[in-house]
């Protein structure tokens, strides 16, 4: 019995994943996550406008990076898919983008805000940028060059 | 009724008067501009500001901040 009352707070606290911790193997399906490679995930909405802002910025860094090492995924988390594909359009995304109108990858990530960008290698969590930043892109690929250079 | 039981019977039904926090991935709907207080509509809303300006001899503070970043 004083077991489950303290598991009580980690029970009904969300999960999410923090650096160094390991992404499921059922996640990392969806994500279509290979171990050889880095991924750059980043969660955005149509109506997030910070969201919007970093696009050009993440267009710029999908152009930058060498496909062979590393893999920038964007997971759209809109439930209407036609405001999804309009944004799409609009910002013309050239990245891989995953559908995930039914929060299931969002979920187990738990970011703390939109839009959130997790960098992933081996299946764990290296880095995580939260918010909107001034050129994002750059931002990553210091990362990157620190990291893997 | 057992002891623990009537100790773990508070904290269930009290739970679930809790509100639960709304995901940042699920303020789709608050982010909408239907959801501003002038509904949208810009007019309205400079409308609203004047009178505000003209009656307190000040402007600003006036709507919400973020772009759906439930970081703010």
């Amino acid at each position: 019995m004083k077991v489950l009352f303290l598991l009580l707070p980690v029970l009904t606290s969300g999960f999410a994943y923090d650096i160094g911790e390991t992404i499921p193997d059922d996640i990392a399906g969806r994500i279509g996550m290979e171990r050889s490679k880095v991924y750059i995930i980043d969660f955005f909405a149509s109506w997030c406008g910070s969201c919007a802002k970093e696009m050009s910025d993440l267009n710029r860094l999908h152009e930058r990076l060498d496909p062979d090492r590393y893999e920038l995924v964007g997971i759209e988390i809109d439930k209407d898919r036609s405001k999804a594909a309009a944004f799409r359009q609009q910002h013309r995304i050239a990245f891989r983008v995953i559908e995930d109108s039914e929060r299931t990858i969002v979920t187990a990530f738990n970011p703390v805000g939109m839009p959130t960008l997790y960098i992933v290698e081996n299946g764990k969590v290296t880095h995580i940028v939260t918010g909107a930043r001034n050129r994002l892109d750059r931002v990553v690929l210091d990362y990157l060059k620190e990291t893997h250079e | 009724m057992s002891r623990p039981f009537l100790f773990l019977l508070p904290v269930l039904v009290l739970s679930g008067c809790s509100v639960k926090d709304v995901k940042p991935w699920e303020k789709e709907d608050l982010a909408s501009p239907r959801m501003q207080r002038d509904g949208g509509n810009k007019l309205m809303r400079q409308y609203q500001e004047h009178i505000y300006f003209s009656k307190e001899g000040t402007k600003g503070g006036i709507g919400v901040a973020g772009g759906g970043c439930g970081c703010n």
